[in-house]
Parts: structure tokens; sequence; C-alpha cells
């Protein structure tokens, strides 16, 4: 075999390791194997035999994403032979996860997804896998906002002290990887700055997300910041305000103001932050700070239009998905976003028809390992 | 295709971690293992 690194086309070991950081799905392997790794290392029990024994378990694991289920393949012993990330958007994927858990030879399997999960997608996964014998022992629900587990078998919940990395950076990563690091952060907030500039935050919403996302996606610290907008709700400006923490952001009124106050011709501003656990459920802390803002502009005739929040794979909008929706007054942005949310409403339904069914997958596992099921 | 697992010849990732656990001279084996520790995972010996 080529070197470890020539096999996940790097050339070097700093190259492997910023693609590991940043989660390139190329790297998903080894980062699967790092969870399987952790979750097999120094355990109280080899098998999980017991309620607590499975909440020891993902508490060793990355939180499942909205649509990254985790899944641990067990053999007859309810022993971890294999483990999963899984896309429950991507059928290709759930397919190459069943082939692998077959192949390993499991007998059951424990599934956890999060709360904001598509149920349909999570439930024809466990019908579906429960019917080829690869039978789900349990299905925990990760509540993001609480960073607690709940077991759907005993109704039991389990509460996460600190959320589980997959990798930190790797004590053994010189500074030259750092620096590119640096400069790649550095560089993709450039890149969104430029981008969102003069877009409108009526007409261009998907745009300026997308922008967003770009430029805070991999960000591993907490970042804080607003889009300022003018009378014509054209953008003038992406000011990143704070770093904080991996947990925690302190939104400061006063030193948003005071740089929002030095804009000619504002009108409004759209405040957003980057989550770096990848998942977008806002906290009590951002409803709350969302709150304090909205009342110490509202007496200066300033708009607040949206909160943003940014992770790996998506842009959740406070408006879109109506959290704190009476403190936001542009009524204009509202409507636009309300009327894309219809949109997605109606294209979520006709993709839900889009679902494979059970003798598609089973031919397709067939047809990839010559397996009879 | 898992190319972890096809680089390693085995069929899960419990067999790979009995590799990296176990005492293999194997170039590659001794590599992963050498990435698991690089990021503070440390698998230990088998015999532990």
């Amino acid at each position: 075999m080529n070197n470890i690194y020539e096999v996940f086309s790097c050339n070097t070991k700093e190259e492997l390791y910023d693609k590991m950081i940043l989660g390139v799905d190329e790297v998903n392997p080894l980062l699967e194997f790092f969870e399987y790794a952790k979750i097999s290392i120094k355990s109280k029990e080899t098998n999980i035999s017991s309620q607590q024994s499975l909440f020891e378990t993902v508490s060793k694991i990355t939180p499942p994403t909205k649509d990254g289920a985790r899944i641990i393949f067990v053999d007859t012993k309810n022993s971890p032979v294999h483990f999963s990330r899984m896309r429950l958007s991507q059928k290709k994927d759930i397919r190459r996860v069943l082939s692998e858990g077959l192949k390993a030879g499991a007998a059951n399997i424990f599934i956890a997804t999060h709360e904001n999960s598509n149920r349909l997608k999570v439930d024809n996964f466990i019908e579906f896998s429960n019917s080829i014998r690869l039978n789900v022992l349990d299905r925990l629900t990760y509540l993001s906002s609480d960073k607690e587990y709940y077991s759907h078998r005993s109704y039991d919940s389990c509460f996460l002290d600190e959320i589980p990395e997959i990798v930190k950076e790797s004590k053994d990563m010189d500074k030259t990887a750092c620096n590119q690091l640096d400069k790649f952060h550095e560089y993709a907030e450039f890149y969104a700055q430029q981008e969102v500039e003069g877009l409108n935050i009526v007409e261009d919403f998907k745009k300026i997300k997308e922008n967003l996302k770009l430029g805070y996606q991999f960000e591993q610290q907490e970042v804080f910041g607003y889009l300022s907008y003018n009378h014509d709700n054209n953008i003038m400006s992406l000011n990143p305000q704070f770093k904080g923490g991996i947990s925690s952001s302190v939104i400061d009124a006063r030193v948003i103001l005071r740089d929002l106050l030095q804009e000619k011709d504002m009108k409004g501003f759209i405040i957003f932050h980057n989550h770096p656990s990848g998942i977008t459920t806002p906290s009590r802390e951002d409803l709350q700070a969302t709150k304090t803002l909205y009342e110490s502009v509202k007496k200066l005739d300033i708009e607040l239009s949206d909160h943003f929040i940014i992770a790996k794979e998506e842009v959740l909008s406070f408006v879109k998905e109506g959290y704190t929706h009476n403190l936001f007054n542009n009524t204009e942005y509202i409507d636009k976003v309300c009327e894309i949310k219809e949109h997605a409403r109606t294209y979520d339904s006709l993709k839900n028809e889009d679902v494979d069914t059970e003798e598609s997958i089973v031919e397709t596992i067939q047809l990839n390992n010559g397996l009879e099921l | 295709m898992n190319i972890l697992l096809e680089s390693f010849k085995v069929n899960s990732y419990r067999e790979l971690f009995e590799l990296v656990q176990s005492n293999s001279k194997d170039e590659e084996v001794i590599e992963l293992r050498q990435i698991l520790s690089d990021f503070d995972i440390e698998v230990g010996d088998s015999d532990e």
C-alpha cells in the first residue's frame, strides 16, 4: 500500500492533519476510525450492555448534526465492531454505511440523530435496517441546546459535561501548518467580506448565507459579527467583532453600537456568529443576547433584521426558523424570507417522494458486495 | 468503498483497531498509530 498520507491524496503529514481538522469529506474514514478508537479505549465494559454503557459510549463521540447521524455497529454480544458518520440526505452514503456494517459482521446497531434531523429519513433508515436484520437496539436523539441525549427505548437522558471534538489541533502540528490554517481562516473571512458587500438583504438572502458559510464554516473559534445595510437594503460592510471560546461568545452591545453608529447612511444590521460544534440550533444565551441587543438598538431607531448562526453544513436564520420573530421589524425582509421558506417546504415534499425503496437498496448492497440478504 | 479499510485489508474498524493495538512492525500500522497519538488518542497494547 502507499503510505497513509498518499492514501488520502496528501503529500505530507501536515497536509493530512489540515484536512482532518477542517473535516474534509475525503478523510472521513480516518475521522470515523478516530471515533471508533475513542469509544474502544479504556471502556469500563467492552460491550454496550446497559443504558449507562450506551450513554458512556456516545459521550465520547462528536454529537450528530442535523444531517449527520452516528451509527455504532455491534456484534451479537453488543461489542462495537464498526462506526459510521452517515449523511441522512445522501442515499449513496446510507448505502455505503449499511454495506460497511454488513461487511464488518454487525448484528445490531445503535443510532444517534439530531433533534432537527428529518424524521422521515431517520424512520426510513431504521425500518430498512431492521428489515435486513441489522436490528436497531436503541435510538438516541441529541438535544443540542441542553447538550443531552435522549433514549427512545428507556426514555432516560444523559447530559454531556463537554462536547467531544473529533480532532483537536495535533500536538505534532508544526508552526507552518498552524500558520497555513490561520491564513486559510483569514482568507475565507476576507473573501466573505468582499462577496457580501453590495448584496441586497431582501433579494440576495441565499447568496448572503452562502458567503457567510464560506467565510466561517471552518472557523474553530466562535466569531461574532454584523452586516450593516443602507436604506436600499444593500449591505455596506461585514464586520467581525469578537472571537470567543468554542462554547460562548459575549455579545457586547456597546462595542457594536460604537462601530455601527459611525457608518453613514446605515439603516440597520444583521448579526451573525458561528457554531464550531457544527450544530446551528440557538442556545438560550444566543436568544437572550439577541433580545438584549434588540432592546439596545430600538431606542436609536436602528433596524435589527436577522441573526444568522453559521456551521459547517448550514446557516440558520432566526427569521426563517421563527426564533424571537417578534424582535425583527424589517417587514420587507421578513416577507421575502417567509416566501423562500414556503418554496423550500414545497420542494421538500417533492423530494420525499424520491425515497429509495428497500428493494433497490438491498439490490445495490448485493451488487457492491456480492452478499445475499 | 472505504479506502482506509481497503488499504489495511481489513473489514471493520474493530479489526483495524486490533491491528493498531498489536505490536505489528508494519510501517503503515506504526504510522497510523503515530497519527492517533499525535491527536492524543493512545490505543495502548492489546495485552494491557
